[in-house]
């Protein structure tokens, strides 16, 4: 099959969604199917798989708080125009779709068989409310829509008054599973693990240092390995910060400690750096978000800490650093939940909907007989 | 006077521009729910017959019912209340046995499962806009009827997984 994956986001700057695109690609590849991904690129000197057409260049516009990365221009619409028409797709499948980014470009742009991912969780998006009766007319021409959570789905039939079938996001559990642990690590003494942005405060990196600097009156010669973009506000005693590192690192990681912690605050969909912990079989302390309470099987895969409470993450943490056996019935119950949501399961249900998809339609996918160029440059 | 014949001039041809846009709309709209139908009435063909050949000889009553269940929907055609009773009843013939099915029968539960889902998404999409005041007023829609849901009990596989 020839399959068009358009991403909304920068291929160089890390995130979660682009992640998702770069795994599906590799997978679908590994399935044996042609794959060509367009992807907004920052940088003109980064290094692209074989398989990423460039897309243009973002421009930062701040939004509601944050900042907003848009891809739009007469240069994008030409390329994208020429990517769908050279590429000859089976399916073209769009991720966040409902953002304005280059999947919705590539959606003003192209018909046939279409096929949209949601994985935002945002309740209560200003730019969605906005931009609702323009957005959904698009929304149309999507066949198949997949949500990565209950919490996205939510958002689109809140949003979109439209509904989705539920496909996680997938992990590489084997990649996981077989990491080597770091030089000297997690030691004799125990180490907790943190992965994600080190400055963003929804991550909770601030509340685990918090419950760190408490765990360090009892267990006086615990470790704190830190991973992850940015730059935190401080840095305690027996914290390593790694900063940004590889994927094949960051597999390292979650294999380096006794108790992976994730005290994220709120705004996630799905949680799946706790998947990576469970792949790696290291057991799990995380905020009892109602992503991450589905993901731990309600607790059964992973302890679930109140959010916001750095008591609540302290006694959870050394509750199971003093308890091999305890870490031990976590893990093995996270063992047989991931499983699940390995990338050959989940990208094998992305199939079918493709073929749904494809279903619906007596050709591949073509571009719109005239150019569509949405006057937001 | 002139100011207002050309004010109701504009509001007219504003009318007519955004009428003809509806049309168009709906249009495409009708045509995906179409396309969907047709479909999702070859998907679940596919579901009765990939139960009916996996089980050749039905010994146990739950594959007695399974069989029972495949070759009545079988015989259905249309998408109408009829099939969806039909349908239903081989959804529950199959979710009792669930556990028990082969991974390709699995695989056609499971996209029965997503193709009944676009095609509601499909209705969906086209109702919305039908029921606007504009489109039931001027009768943009024309002659074509009015799409229904397609609903019926599912079944749903058991979802895959690997050894870790």
């Amino acid at each position: 099959m020839r399959v068009g994956l358009v991403a909304p986001y920068p291929w160089d700057v890390p995130g979660g969604v682009v992640a998702h695109v770069r795994d599906l690609a590799r997978t679908l590849v590994d399935f044996g199917h042609e794959v060509s991904v367009m992807s907004p690129v920052d940088d003109e000197d980064a290094e692209l798989p074989a398989y990423v057409v460039r897309g243009g260049r973002t421009v930062p516009i701040p939004f509601n708080g944050s900042v907003s990365r848009l891809v739009f221009g007469p240069v994008s619409a030409t390329r994208v125009r020429r990517w769908i028409q050279d590429g000859a797709f089976d399916v073209l499948h769009l991720h966040s779709p409902e953002t304005l980014s280059l999947s919705l470009l590539a959606l003003f742009n192209a018909r046939g068989p279409i096929v949209g991912t949601f994985h935002a969780a945002n309740p209560r998006s200003r730019m969605m409310a906005m931009l609702q009766s323009p957005l959904q007319v698009q929304m149309e021409k999507l066949n198949g829509r997949i949500a990565v959570s209950p919490a996205a789905r939510k958002t689109i039939v809140e949003h979109l008054g439209s509904d989705a079938v539920l496909i996680p996001n997938g992990v590489h559990v084997q990649r996981f599973a077989q990491a080597e642990p770091l030089d000297g690590w997690p030691g004799e003494h125990g180490a907790l693990g943190f992965v994600g942005r080190l400055d963003e405060p929804r991550k909770g990196l601030a509340l685990l240092f918090d419950a760190f600097d408490r765990l360090r009156r009892t267990h006086p010669q615990l470790r704190l390995l830190v991973a992850g973009p940015g730059e935190p506000e401080r840095v305690p005693d027996g914290v390593v910060v790694l900063g940004q590192v590889s994927d094949e690192v960051k597999a390292q990681v979650y294999k380096s400690v006794d108790v992976f912690v994730a005290p994220n605050t709120g705004g996630e969909s799905f949680g799946i750096i706790l998947l990576e912990a469970m792949a790696a079989g290291t057991a799990v302390v995380a905020s009892d978000l109602d992503a991450f309470r589905r993901v731990l099987h309600d607790g059964e895969a992973g302890h679930l800490a109140s959010v916001g409470d750095a008591e609540s993450f302290a006694s959870a943490c050394a509750a199971l650093l003093d308890s091999p056996a305890r870490r031990a019935v976590l893990t093995t119950a996270g063992r047989a939940i991931v499983g699940r949501y390995d990338w050959s399961v989940v990208a094998a249900e992305i199939l079918h909907v493709y073929d749904m998809a494809i279903a619906m339609h007596t050709g591949g996918v073509v571009e719109e007989p005239e150019p569509v160029q949405p006057d937001l440059a | 006077m002139d100011l207002l014949l050309a004010v109701v001039g504009l509001l007219a041809v504003l009318h007519v521009l955004y009428s003809m846009w509806t049309a168009r709309r709906l249009d495409r709209l009708h045509a995906r729910v179409d396309a969907a139908r047709a479909a999702l009435d070859r998907q679940l063909r596919y579901r009765a017959e990939a139960a009916l050949s996996s089980v050749p000889v039905a010994r146990s009553p739950a594959e007695r019912d399974l069989v029972a269940a495949g070759t009545e929907a079988r015989a259905v055609s249309g998408l109408g209340h009829d099939r969806e009773a039909a349908e239903s009843a081989l959804s529950r013939a199959l979710q009792a046995i669930s556990s028990d099915v082969d991974s390709a029968l699995a695989d056609v539960m499971m996209r029965t499962v997503f193709a009944r889902r676009f095609h509601n998404d499909a209705v969906r999409d086209a109702l919305t806009v039908r029921r606007r005041r504009i489109v039931r007023w001027f009768h943009l829609a024309g002659t074509a009827r009015l799409p229904a849901f397609f609903e019926m009990d599912e079944a749903t596989p058991v979802r895959r997984t690997i050894e870790v």
